[in-house]
């Protein structure tokens, strides 16, 4: 059975947990062998093996995002055991909650670390073995944070810097063929936001404040990621797709919603 | 979402049973538009004010469902009986509006009031009207609609004219609008922003392959595919927002 993604070979950062794996698991059940890189071994070799139950192939690697030697040898084993690479997705991040004051120095370098240089590291790893193998394809998942502030310094800083990288490399990128895009997610429920969403009140606003009217799951952001690597968006590139429920897409009043936008008609 | 517009053998249509319409469908990006969602399951009423005999029959000849209706969509009138024909239960789940027109290259001090109106008649009032008719058929059981709307509302454009221009950008907002004020009811709304797309609308204007970075100019498929992704469940929670179809060439937010 030919598939979109037919025995096509990608990375996946973050695949243990949240959007990475969903995105790892999609990629494969279109076809794809998918490279599952996660900081957290046992999460990593879960969704590899999930893969695998399934009729797919996939390998687990472990490794910080954030260590040019681990990135470097993930993307080399990744080629050695199933093939020539064609696709990077960068899914990996963390967050901390916290305004300018709050943000101490080590908390600042650690997310930019993470969100931002292992990004950066496996797009210097992944970018001359595409070129190799005649072109290739990179999501990047960025943040509507990096769009409208979200409250956390260092995230926002970090989303925004994805945003930013990712214009810049679509021109550098398109003459060795390789498309790279970002997805900026509105409120999606990982473990990221596992905190914060237990919290009934934080919850409660995020839906009111989305227009669709529910949080965001991580296969809304694999079906995404999924187009953007796929032969169906071979124009696009350099472009972030918004994949919120329309949350940033308008000036949203949450439960007042309905009595605002019919005020004239209730009040004559 | 092959190329091609159709499924890969063993994958399901994403689209069985769906209703939708596509407007400017006789050629260039709502041709291809129609190709693509009838390749992926879904019943397509194609309208235009040209003939639509050529993309019923390529719709049918590769084993899809199409209708024509004839209509221009500038016409509210019209396009109130358009709908009501294409969609004898009531019932429609898609929308694409791809009917448009590039209008004069010659700037705005020799525009004149009849250039304005004919642009912004089909591109804005068109596209307005075709949402107006498509909303009641979709409340409640929920819809999808994308709206065409182009780099040039985003950037302010290069070759095209101010009213060309304006009328775009117009349509990135009413995609909004209809996002926001809709959502409650079930009904998505994006916009599709291509740059220059190789179809009879800009031949002749002086758009090279060089003008972005991938090197090319796009074809009325890119921008099917991405309009059948935003018609399609995959994009079930993005809303109100613009998918730039580009190869590159404005990368802004």
């Amino acid at each position: 059975m030919q598939q979109v993604l037919q025995d096509e070979v990608a990375i996946v950062t973050g695949a243990g947990s949240g959007i990475g794996r969903a995105t790892a698991l999609l990629l494969s059940r279109a076809g794809a062998r998918v490279a599952c890189f996660d900081q957290d071994e046992g999460a990593a070799h879960g969704t590899s093996s999930e893969i695998q139950a399934g009729g797919g192939r996939a390998t687990a690697i472990v490794g910080d995002v954030a260590e040019e030697a681990r990135v470097g040898a993930a993307v080399e084993r990744a080629e050695r055991e199933l093939g020539p690479l064609r696709i990077l997705v960068n899914a990996a991040g963390i967050v901390v909650r916290k305004n300018l004051l709050e943000t101490s120095p080590e908390e600042w370098r650690r997310v930019l670390d993470v969100n931002l240089t292992g990004y950066f590291l496996f797009l210097r790893a992944a970018v001359p073995r595409m070129e190799a193998a005649g072109g290739g394809r990179i999501v990047q998942v960025a943040s509507i944070a990096g769009h409208t502030g979200y409250g956390y310094v260092a995230y926002t800083a970090t989303k925004g810097g994805v945003l930013a990288i990712t214009r810049q490399l679509a021109s550098e990128l398109a003459p060795k063929r390789i498309r790279i895009n970002s997805i900026s997610p509105g409120v999606i429920e990982t473990g990221l936001n596992r905190d914060t969403l237990a919290d009934q009140a934080i919850r409660e606003a995020t839906v009111a404040n989305t227009p669709w009217g529910r949080l965001g799951r991580p296969e809304d952001i694999a079906q995404a990621a999924l187009f953007l690597v796929s032969p169906a968006s071979d124009f696009v590139t350099g472009t972030d797709l918004v994949v919120d429920g329309g949350m940033i897409s308008c000036i949203q009043w949450g439960a007042a919603r309905r009595s605002l936008h019919s005020f004239h008609a209730t009040q004559g | 979402m092959s190329a091609k517009g159709t499924p890969p053998p063993g994958r399901a249509p994403a689209l069985e049973g769906r209703i939708a319409v596509v407007t400017g469908a006789a050629r260039g990006i709502g041709r291809a538009t129609a190709v693509a969602l009838a390749g992926e399951g879904a019943e397509v009423v194609g309208m235009d004010v040209l003939d639509l005999r050529e993309t019923v029959d390529e719709v049918r000849a590769a084993g899809g469902r199409a209708r024509a209706v004839p209509v221009d969509v500038s016409d509210r009138e019209a396009v109130q009986r358009a709908f009501a024909a294409a969609v004898p239960g009531g019932r429609l789940d898609i929308l694409v509006t791809a009917a448009g027109v590039y209008g004069s290259t010659t700037g705005i001090d020799g525009l004149d009031q009849a250039e304005l109106e004919a642009v912004l008649a089909v591109n804005l009032k068109g596209t307005l009207w075709c949402v107006q008719a498509a909303l009641p058929m979709m409340r409640g059981h929920g819809g999808a609609i994308v709206c065409i709307g182009s780099v040039a509302g985003r950037v302010g454009g290069v070759l095209a004219g101010p009213h060309y221009v304006a009328s775009k950008g117009a349509v990135h907002a009413l995609v909004k609008w209809v996002a926001k004020t809709q959502a409650a009811h079930g009904v998505r709304a994006n916009a599709v922003a291509p740059g220059a797309v190789e179809t009879e609308m800009i031949r002749g204007k002086g758009y090279t392959p060089d003008y972005c970075p991938m090197g090319r100019l796009g074809r009325p498929e890119d921008v099917a595919q991405a309009a059948l992704f935003l018609a399609s469940p995959a994009s079930d929670y993005v809303t109100g927002t613009v998918l730039d179809v580009n190869g590159g060439y404005f990368m802004g937010s």
